[in-house]
C-alpha cells in the first residue's frame, strides 16, 4: 500500500467554516495590511464587509497626515477641499484623503521641483467636475483625474508627463505644440470633465489642445483661434464649462461712439451706426464699456459653436422680453443654466425661437451670455455686472451690415 | 563567554522552550524591552511567551535566523505585484508560501513580538492575496461573510462610483 503525502495546504486554500479566517485579524493587523494596497484596491476592500470597510477608510484618511500632505497641498487649498466636500454633504475624507493618499504614493517629489503654494495654478480644476489639482507653481504643474491618473507638466521644459497611478507607470505625453521649447507657451491649463484643455499662445497667436483623459491620454484635437487684432492680446476670460470652451474678449470703444466688434461677430470692419448709439442710453455707457466678445467651442468636436451669429436669415421682429424667474443668480456664482429670452405677444406669429441664453463667468467679471439659439434676429446677449444686453435688429438692410438698424435693450438681473 | 553567543529561552503557549542566540531573540523588540527590564537579573533564561504557539514561535525563530544573515528587502508601499517572489528574496517568498491559519497567526505573533520585518512581511502576504481580486474573490479567499445589507452594498456601490466610472 502507498501512502499518499497530503497536499500541502497554500495561503490561497479557503479556511473552513470554522477556521480563524479574518476574524484572527485585529483592527491594527488589518490595517497594515491595507497600507500596502493602492486607493483604488482600497476601495474595493471597503467593498467586502463592514469591518474591512471601516479599515480601508481608516488607512485612506491616515494618509492624509500632514508631513504628506503639506508637501502636496497648500492649507488654502486643503481648506478648500474641505469646504468642497461639507458643502456638498460628502464624508470630508474620504474622496481628497484617497486623491491625495495617491498622489504621496506615486508622485516622485524630487522628479519636479514643486512649488506648495497652489494659488499659484493658472487654473484651478472644478472640484465638482473631476479630480484634484495636486501641486502647481513655477516650475510644473500637476493634476490628478478622476480615473487615478496624474498629468505633470514641467514648465520649465514644456515636457508633459502621463502617470498611470494605478501602476506607477509614466510616458511623455506627445502631440503638444511647442514641446521642448525655452519657454513654456502654456497659458492655461485645465481639466473639464474627461477632457484636459491647455491653451497656448506663441506669438500672440492663440491655440488650444484638448485631449481625452481615461487610461491614457488621447489627442483629440487643435484649434486654432483666430487672430483678433483688434481684441486685447489676452481674452479676457478663458472657461470651460459643460463640455465648452469659451474665450472672452475685451472689446474697446473707439471715438467714444463706435464699438468694436460686436459680440458673435468676427468680421473687424463693423461698427455700431450712430442710430444704434442713439438708443444706446449714455448713462449706461461706463458700465458698458466693457463689451465682451467670446469664442466658443465644443471640446469633443473642436467646433466654434457661436459663429454663425453673424450671418441671420430668420425674419425680425421688434422687441425681446426678458421672462422672469428664468435668470437667476446662485450665492458664489452668477449661473444661468436655463434662462430664455422669450419673444413677447406683439412679436408677431413668425417669431423665430426661443433663445437660450447662458451665463458662465463669476460675478466679479462682467458677465457674458451666449445664445444657443443664434439664428434669429437677436445678434447677440451679454451684459456687465447686473445688467443684460440683448441686442438685436429690426430690419435688415440689403447692403448694410445686420445691425444697421439695430436696437440695444437693457434689462437689469433680479 | 561571548554575549552574542549566548543563548535564551522562548517558551512558547504550550510551554514548549526553544533555545534561541541573543541575537536572534533581540529581533523582538518585546523581548529586548523583557530583557531589558529584568537586565538586573542574571538569571534571565525564559521568555515566556503566552500569545505565541509552538508552531508558530518555530516559524518566527526560522525567521528572525535568516534574517540576520540575509536582511529582508524592504517592501515598497503600495505593492508592485501580487507575487511575494517579485518583492522579496525567496526565502521570505517561500516563507510565506503556508496555510492561511498560520499565516494570520504570524502576523499577531510579529505583532506581539514587534518584529517589524516579519510583520511586514506578512501583511504584504496577506495584501498581496487582495490585490487585484474583486470583493467577491476576497471574501472568498478569507472566508468573509458579506454584512452588507442590498441597500448598503447598493450605496458603497454608488460612493465608490467616481473611481470606478473613469
Amino acid at each position: 500500500m502507498s501512502l499518499m503525502r497530503p497536499k500541502k495546504k497554500s495561503r490561497y486554500d479557503p479556511p473552513s467554516k470554522n477556521d480563524g479566517n479574518d476574524n484572527l485579524l485585529t483592527e491594527d493587523s488589518r490595517r497594515r495590511i491595507l497600507s500596502f494596497l493602492k486607493p483604488k484596491e482600497l476601495l474595493t476592500v471597503a467593498s467586502v464587509s463592514k469591518t474591512w470597510k471601516g479599515s480601508a477608510n481608516t488607512v485612506a484618511e491616515q494618509h492624509l497626515d500632514e508631513t504628506k500632505v503639506n508637501h502636496l497641498v497648500s492649507n488654502d487649498w486643503k481648506e478648500r477641499l474641505q469646504a468642497h466636500f461639507t458643502n456638498n454633504n460628502k464624508t470630508p475624507s474620504s474622496i481628497p484623503a484617497r486623491c491625495l493618499w495617491m498622489a504621496a504614493q506615486v508622485l516622485p517629489l524630487n522628479k519636479f521641483e514643486f512649488e506648495v503654494d497652489l494659488t499659484n495654478v493658472c487654473a484651478p480644476l472644478d472640484l465638482q467636475a473631476v479630480g484634484v489639482p495636486l501641486a502647481g507653481g513655477g516650475s510644473a504643474f500637476a493634476f490628478l483625474t478622476r480615473d487615478l491618473s496624474i498629468i505633470v507638466l514641467d514648465t520649465k521644459t514644456g515636457k508633459w508627463t502621463f502617470v498611470n497611478a494605478i501602476t506607477g507607470d509614466s510616458s511623455p505625453i506627445h502631440d503638444m505644440p511647442n514641446e521642448g521649447e525655452d519657454e513654456c507657451p502654456l497659458g492655461f491649463l485645465q481639466i473639464c470633465g474627461e477632457y484636459l484643455v491647455a491653451l497656448f499662445f506663441p506669438d500672440s497667436k492663440y491655440s488650444v489642445s484638448v485631449w481625452r483623459i481615461g487610461s491614457n491620454l488621447d489627442f483629440l484635437h487643435h484649434i486654432k483661434i483666430p487672430a483678433q487684432p483688434q481684441l486685447k492680446r489676452y481674452p479676457v476670460e478663458v472657461v470651460v464649462k459643460e463640455g465648452m470652451l469659451i474665450f472672452e474678449y475685451q472689446c474697446r470703444w473707439r471715438n467714444g461712439m463706435s464699438l468694436q466688434c460686436p459680440p458673435g461677430n468676427v468680421r473687424d470692419d463693423h461698427r455700431l451706426s450712430q442710430s444704434v448709439m442713439d438708443q444706446f442710453p449714455m448713462e449706461k455707457c461706463e458700465s458698458f464699456s466693457k463689451i465682451l466678445r467670446a469664442d466658443v467651442y465644443d471640446l469633443e468636436t473642436g467646433k466654434a459653436v457661436l459663429d454663425s451669429i453673424g450671418t441671420l436669415s430668420q425674419p425680425s421682429f421688434k422687441k425681446v422680453s426678458y421672462s422672469a424667474g428664468s435668470l437667476h443668480s446662485s450665492q458664489s456664482y452668477h449661473w444661468i443654466s436655463e434662462g430664455r429670452w422669450i419673444p413677447d405677444k406683439d412679436s408677431v406669429a413668425d417669431v423665430p425661437k426661443i433663445y437660450e441664453v447662458n451665463r458662465y463667468v463669476a460675478a466679479q467679471q462682467p458677465l457674458l451670455v451666449r445664445t444657443l439659439l443664434p439664428s434669429a434676429s437677436v445678434k447677440g446677449v451679454y451684459s456687465s455686472k447686473n445688467e443684460v444686453f440683448a441686442y438685436h435688429c429690426v430690419e435688415r438692410a440689403h447692403d448694410g451690415p445686420w445691425w444697421e438698424h439695430g436696437q440695444i435693450e437693457a434689462f437689469l438681473l433680479p | 563567554m561571548d554575549v552574542e553567543e549566548s543563548t535564551i529561552n522562548l517558551v512558547s503557549a504550550e510551554g514548549d522552550s526553544s533555545p534561541v542566540p541573543l541575537s536572534v531573540a533581540k529581533m523582538s523588540e518585546l523581548v529586548r524591552s523583557m530583557m531589558d527590564e529584568e537586565a538586573e537579573d542574571d538569571d534571565v533564561k525564559e521568555i515566556p511567551l503566552p500569545n505565541v504557539k509552538s508552531q508558530v514561535l518555530h516559524k518566527v525563530i526560522e525567521f528572525c535566523e535568516h534574517h540576520l544573515k540575509e536582511p529582508m528587502t524592504e517592501i515598497e508601499k503600495p505593492l508592485k505585484s501580487n507575487s511575494m517572489s517579485d518583492v522579496v528574496q525567496k526565502f521570505y517568498a517561500d516563507f510565506v508560501d503556508i496555510e492561511q491559519v498560520l499565516l494570520f497567526e504570524l502576523i499577531l505573533a510579529a505583532n506581539y513580538m514587534d518584529i517589524k520585518p516579519l510583520l511586514d512581511l506578512t501583511c504584504a502576504t496577506v495584501a498581496s492575496m487582495i490585490k487585484g481580486k474583486t470583493p467577491e474573490d476576497i471574501r472568498t479567499t478569507f472566508n468573509i461573510t458579506n454584512d452588507f445589507s442590498p441597500e448598503e452594498e447598493a450605496q458603497v456601490r454608488e460612493e465608490n462610483k467616481w473611481c470606478e466610472e473613469a
